[in-house]
């Protein structure tokens, strides 16, 4: 089973502080043109969506785990609530690489698998060194190749 | 290079005229009146030229739209401004559907929909051509997808080169019609939720009648004589309550005709006919619908049964394909197969066109039922808490106990929904059963199977329970009819999850895909008198269960 990068907790976690951060915003907002709010429980309230957030980027990051098996891509993540999946390699329609402008920021890459399914339709895998994402795209693209699908449909 | 009938083109110019035509008209009042930046008589003159423009554009666009049928290939050429050339891949079509409304019944035409799996909207709408003409297209699709499988068996290219419309039709077998006294059962007991939005949004309209209906109604039942809402303070409390209870019986008795009316207009005179190997149907009472169902191309057939249906032995039978966009208008209206019949005939047909016997659920563990419960009696418990926190620390709530009484029924509620969910993993299928109101089994080849999904949310893990959904690529699934088997066993949703993946893989190498040929055959053969010879190209034997008669 591969592990994504350590790195993408700093994403994750970045991505916590702003939604932290917005939440004051909006509390400021509340305070200043609609109901009086304590300061301290706008800082108590930011503090713990801080704290949740971070702690979910650590739970998510040693959850998140991935195979390449033999005839399936296996995935494994979720953290309240826990999700496994497998995508077959004759199920896969095209595969993308994808870096947003904070992963390069961070130095990351993701890779998207997309089905023709309606539910599972694409599946990204984040926290990706750039290498490794490519590497990935070119093997997965070979393994759906080989496999002989007739009809992906 | 064929184009649209001639009428179609009347038909638009004659709408582009008043649209046009009345936008001229407008734009004229605006800049003459509040804008004034033109002389009153400006009207006059825009007015006709927003029709000319209109008739002009509509003709245009009549001779830029051309479509072919051939090389294997339907390519639709079309825009005035925007030009647009597409090709659509016969083997690639979905479904083939007819639409015809009052007018173009009156001239002889038919709007033509061909459905792919791609994209969001419907890829090719030929509006209209001649009604000859649009079943000459139904059956060339299903002519040249017949060639296609034929060819591929003696491992050639597949016949790209023609597609003979005049080739002789396939036998036209009837699998399928609604009877009258079904289509009224069906009616009474089927619901429909745009009823009810319709009488909330029609009542306003007809106020007078609806109070003077509600006046006489509760006037007879010993109320108020006339209700109108500036009396309501002045009734005493029972008063009050007939006429509430009143007006909502005669609500529902209202929405519940309508829905009546709104399923007899849309299945009157369905029946359905197995042609070659496409399912096609015919239904409609005002708009007349017709749809062919290429049997390769099924993903997931659905039995689908109400409370009402379940208690009279009823059930329905839904045939998805990857075709229909997500909510694109009748979708669920042109995935039924059959809308109504015994409990017997349904299954009978789902097994045919699955090749497999409609099993015996697997149970959940009696955990799951805890769980529900559970879950069904949070709602009246929180409900009783906010009460109780609003009686002590707001103001005093009278009876803040009385959601406590729904306790019993959220754990009815909670058993039924435990005893209606199933599943199943026979030999090429899977089988998963939900739902108390409706009640759904859906049937899902392995070799359909897209992904596999297992969830497990922290209230699940406490139970060592799971789900697993096998993803297709079916278009229901988008409307919460994912073949999900809720709440298993943890050990034995992993189990699932690997035969599910090993049997879409088995599956996929052997080319096994059920023979539904014979299966149809064989129900239709049972069902006549026994005549000579039933298909064309004698069915070979399957070791799966087969239904011999």
């Amino acid at each position: 089973m591969e592990r994504l990068n350590s790195r993408v907790q700093l994403l994750w976690m970045g991505r916590a502080v702003v939604v932290a951060a917005v939440l004051a915003g909006v509390a400021v907002a509340i305070d200043r043109f609609a109901v009086p709010v304590d300061p301290p429980l706008i800082a108590a309230v930011v503090v713990v969506a801080a704290v949740l957030g971070t702690v979910h980027a650590v739970l998510r990051f040693r959850r998140w785990r991935f195979e390449i098996q033999d005839d399936a891509l296996f995935l494994v993540r979720g953290v309240v609530t826990q999700v496994d999946t497998s995508v077959p390699y004759v199920r896969l329609q095209h595969t993308d690489t994808q870096r947003g402008p904070v992963e390069r920021l961070v130095g990351l890459s993701s890779v998207v698998v997309y089905t023709a399914g309606t539910r599972g339709a694409d599946i990204r895998i984040p926290g990706l060194r750039p290498e490794r994402a490519t590497e990935l795209r070119e093997q997965l693209r070979e393994l759906a190749a080989e496999s002989e699908a007739t009809d992906a449909v | 290079m064929n184009r649209l009938h001639p009428i179609s083109a009347v038909g638009s110019v004659v709408t582009n005229v008043v649209r046009f035509g009345s936008i001229g008209f407008f734009a004229g009042m605006m800049l003459t009146g509040p804008l004034d930046v033109l002389p009153l008589g400006a009207v006059f003159v825009l007015a006709p030229v927003g029709a000319l423009v209109g008739v002009a554009y509509a003709v245009a666009r009549y001779y830029r739209f051309t479509y072919a049928l051939a090389g294997g290939t339907l390519s639709v050429d079309s825009g005035v401004f925007d030009r647009q050339e597409r090709e659509i891949p016969l083997g690639r079509i979905q479904n083939v559907d007819i639409e015809r409304g009052p007018v173009q019944r009156l001239f002889g035409l038919a709007v033509v929909k061909f459905e792919t799996a791609g994209g969001s909207a419907t890829e090719a709408v030929l509006n209209a051509v001649d009604v000859d003409e649009a079943r000459a297209l139904q059956s060339a699709v299903a002519q040249y997808r017949r060639e296609d499988d034929e060819t591929e068996g003696d491992k050639g290219e597949p016949a790209h080169d023609t597609v003979a419309r005049e080739a002789a039709e396939p036998e036209q077998r009837r699998l399928y019609e609604l009877s009258t006294r079904d289509l009224l059962t069906l009616a009474l007991v089927s619901f429909r939720p745009a009823a009810p939005a319709v009488v909330l949004f029609g009542v306003p309209f007809a106020q007078e009648y609806a109070l003077r209906l509600l006046s006489a109604t509760v006037e007879a039942l010993g109320g108020p004589s006339t209700v109108s809402l500036s009396g309501l303070p002045t009734y005493s409390t029972g008063e009050a309550l007939l006429t509430v209870g009143v007006a909502a019986a005669l609500f529902a008795l209202a929405a519940w005709l309508l829905s009546a009316a709104f399923t007899i207009t849309e299945y009157h005179g369905f029946h359905l006919d197995y042609v070659g190997d496409d399912l096609r149907y015919e239904r409609g009472l005002i708009q007349q619908y017709s749809g062919s169902i290429p049997l390769e191309k099924v993903q997931t057939v659905t039995v689908r049964e109400n409370l009402l249906m379940r208690q009279a032995g009823y059930a329905a039978l839904a045939v998805e394909t990857a075709g229909y966009a997500p909510g694109s208008g009748s979708q669920d209206a042109s995935n039924t197969a059959i809308p109504l019949d015994d409990r017997e005939t349904v299954l009978a047909v789902a097994e045919a066109l699955t090749d497999a016997d409609v099993p015996a659920m697997e149970r959940l563990p009696d955990r799951s039922r805890r769980r529900y419960a559970v879950r069904y009696s949070l709602l009246p418990l929180v409900a009783t808490g906010l009460l109780l926190s609003v009686d002590t620390l707001v103001q005093t709530v009278p009876y803040w106990y009385v959601p406590l009484a729904l306790v019993p029924v959220a754990v009815l509620a909670g058993h039924l929904s435990w005893k209606h969910r199933g599943f199943a993993l026979l030999e090429h299928l899977f089988a998963t059963r939900s739902g108390v109101l409706v009640r759904s089994t859906r049937l899902v080849p392995y070799y359909r199977v897209q992904t596999v999904i297992d969830t497990r949310t922290i209230f699940q893990r406490r139970r060592s329970l799971a789900s697993v959904t096998a993803d297709t690529a079916s278009t229901a699934s988008l409307l919460g009819g994912d073949a999900t088997a809720y709440d298993l066993d943890d050990q034995r949703a992993r189990t699932v999850h690997e035969t599910l993946r090993e049997r879409l893989m088995a599956d996929l190498r052997a080319g096994e895909r059920g023979d539904r040929r014979q299966g149809l055959t064989a129900l239709l053969d049972e069902a006549d008198v026994p005549d000579e010879e039933g298909d064309a190209g004698a069915p070979e034997p399957t070791e799966s269960s087969a239904r011999e008669p």
